[in-house]
């Protein structure tokens, strides 16, 4: 387990600095940080830019810029943006918390809306109820972000409104001149998440109903019923214990998403998190900042995989390292 | 396809059962000849949902690209200031959008961007998924390894940000997005294939060609590959839903196909997103509506294929 773990973690390392160096190869060949900065700039001069570029160190030799920003984030320094001139810690720190509440809200709410509709729908399969549930989670399975995004906006801000009833907001984690309490908070919460949710929910409950549906028929199930045991118990003690174990690896493997944020989501409701600024630092190729948010959200993919997959050795005793 | 089958055996003894199953299967084999082709075709008939999206996403694919071709060459692109948000009325069935365009039109043309990026970049992703995974599977050792742990370092990447940036690199435009989406959609492809290979590449069959002094490559494209061509032509469908996806959400955050260029995925991306919302949704509906609709149509293909294709359901 141990010599499994080093291993892992060993070929995991070289494989962040190597994506982090390509990373910064093609975040540069998006274009020039700095012409984007003084594009428009009618008085600056061939100097200021010279100036510039040295300010930040980009008159050196690209290898060395990426050993530069690698020595700093080993010392936890992501340097600071090239717009706003902030630590690319704190702007991150500020939308990552922003991030986390959207996400870790919509994480919670899917598995709440998944879990009970796919264990009834594979417990009753070919019911009506399993019907609509298959058909339904096809649908919002195809369903494209901003649509369910913008219809849900349509109709519960926009057409709620001219109605007269009580609407949702359409964006942002608050009004702009409103209060900030927690319940402006949840209110703002709601369309975004539902989006999220909903979509995601598909997917779990395609994924855990036929993984319960596959337990169902394993033969220890029909021993478990020959001797006698109550169905709740059989349900309770065999199929879900089994039925969970794919499932958890994914949502072990969805963790590492939250923190990246839903860009698109992000993006329709206004929601200052991580994807907003990326999309927004993006535009500017700031790369100090892009560079932050990228080295964050693959270093997490790396450390969740690796977690899944120990997770998954140590639920299934069947499985063996190698 | 029960048909072949004895309904039930109990109360006979096992040797009159075999007798008539295989009296059954004499019948059955004298009447027709079915290649596995013609079976997967009959499945895929069983199943309605996926035969009327074939039906409709060919029709959709034939409007779009006949009709496309018919509209004069520049439609659809210039502003027209009076004609500004309309709602749909006979003239305009979809309405105007903000620089007052026919949304229709814009449709067909968008559609065709859409559809030609969807398939082509599932194209790019299924040639290179299947080659690395069939190199990968097929010599394994060292090749493998390095092959997997590219494989794997592209998937540590979020999507949907390296879709973004290797767009800003290669540059917006039809042809780049498509390059773009077809090289980050192959890791999948690569790993199914190589799985199919791993299983492959100790049968007999491949033993036995082996043995009579075929070349590795002949091995791989002539005897294993035709026998994972089951798990690729569902990864490809399914892939192009993917694609029109890819490039619908590129093109929404406004990184993919730039206006006044039509793509559906830039169509529902209307400058300010609410205030399109409140004042003219047609402009987002209808586009968000056949991306929505095509994309369901594809994936129910592609699950339709793979119970068609699946030797292992008795459809």
């Amino acid at each position: 387990m141990v010599r499994y773990i080093t291993r892992r973690v060993l070929i995991a390392i070289p494989m962040l600095l190597l994506i982090t160096l390509i990373l910064f190869y093609a975040i540069f060949a998006v274009g020039d940080p700095v012409a984007r900065l003084t594009a428009g700039n009618p008085r600056i001069t061939e100097q200021d830019i010279a100036r510039i570029k040295q300010n930040f160190g980009l008159d050196k030799p690209r290898p060395l810029q990426y050993l530069v920003w690698l020595g700093n984030v080993v010392r936890g320094d992501f340097g600071e943006s090239i717009v706003s001139r902030e630590p690319v810690s704190s702007m991150i720190g500020r939308r990552l918390g922003n991030t986390l509440i959207l996400m870790g809200t919509a994480f919670v709410v899917t598995q709440l809306i998944a879990i009970p509709i796919a264990l009834v729908s594979a417990l009753r399969q070919y019911s009506w109820f399993d019907y609509l549930v298959t058909g339904l989670s096809f649908v919002f399975y195809s369903f494209p972000v901003f649509f369910l995004g913008f219809m849900l906006l349509w109709i519960f801000s926009v057409k709620f409104n001219q109605w007269g009833l009580p609407s949702l907001p359409s964006g942002k984690m608050y009004d702009v001149r409103g209060e900030r309490n927690l319940f402006e908070l949840v209110k703002h919460l709601v369309l975004p998440v539902l989006t999220l949710a909903l979509l995601s929910a598909a997917g779990y409950v395609r994924y855990l109903r036929a993984s319960v549906l596959e337990v169902l028929g394993q033969d220890y199930i029909r021993t478990a019923r020959a001797k006698g045991l109550w169905n709740a118990l059989v349900i309770r003690r065999h199929v879900l214990k089994n039925a969970a174990l794919p499932v958890v690896t994914i949502m072990i493997l969805e963790l590492a998403s939250l923190f990246s944020g839903a860009i698109v989501t992000e993006s329709i409701f206004a929601w200052p998190g991580m994807g907003s600024l990326f999309i927004d630092a993006m535009g500017d190729i700031d790369y100090p900042v892009l560079m932050g948010v990228l080295f964050i959200a693959t270093s997490l993919v790396i450390i969740f995989n690796l977690i899944a997959d120990i997770a998954y050795a140590y639920l299934d005793p069947r499985i063996s390292y190698s | 396809m029960d048909r072949t089958q004895p309904k039930s055996t109990a109360g006979q003894s096992g040797a009159t059962a075999d007798v008539r199953a295989q009296l059954q299967a004499e019948e059955a084999s004298t009447r027709e000849t079915l290649s596995p082709w013609k079976i997967t075709r009959r499945r895929f008939m069983r199943h309605r949902l996926a035969v009327a999206s074939l039906v409709f996403f060919t029709l959709l694919v034939a409007t779009v690209f006949i009709w496309g071709a018919l509209l004069p060459e520049g439609t659809a692109r210039t502003a027209d200031y009076d004609l500004i948000r309309q709602p749909p009325s006979l003239q305009h069935p979809m309405g105007t959008d903000q620089a007052g365009s026919d949304v229709m039109q814009r449709i067909i043309l968008g559609g065709r961007v859409s559809l030609t990026v969807g398939i082509l970049a599932m194209a790019i992703s299924i040639l290179l998924g299947t080659l690395v995974g069939a190199v990968a599977g097929y010599f394994g050792g060292g090749v493998d390894n390095v092959l997997m742990r590219i494989v794997d370092l592209m998937l540590s990447i979020p999507s949907l940000f390296l879709l973004i940036i290797l767009a800003g690199v290669i540059g917006p435009g039809m042809r780049t997005i498509i390059l773009v989406i077809g090289i980050t959609g192959w890791m999948g492809v690569a790993r199914i294939v190589r799985a199919n290979f791993l299983s492959l590449k100790n049968k007999e069959f491949v033993e036995a060609a082996r043995s009579i002094g075929v070349r590795d490559f002949p091995i791989i494209f002539k005897h294993i590959l035709p026998n994972s061509v089951a798990p690729i032509i569902v990864a490809a469908t399914l892939g192009v839903a993917g694609a029109i996806l890819s490039e619908a959400y590129v093109s929404f955050l406004g990184f993919g196909i730039q206006p006044p260029q039509p793509s559906w995925g830039n169509m529902v991306s209307p400058g300010s997103f609410l205030l399109t919302i409140t004042q003219a949704p047609w402009i987002i509906l209808f586009p968000g509506l056949m991306i929505t609709i095509t994309v369901l149509t594809v994936n129910f293909i592609g699950d339709g294929l793979r119970d068609a294709l699946d030797p292992f359901s008795r459809l």
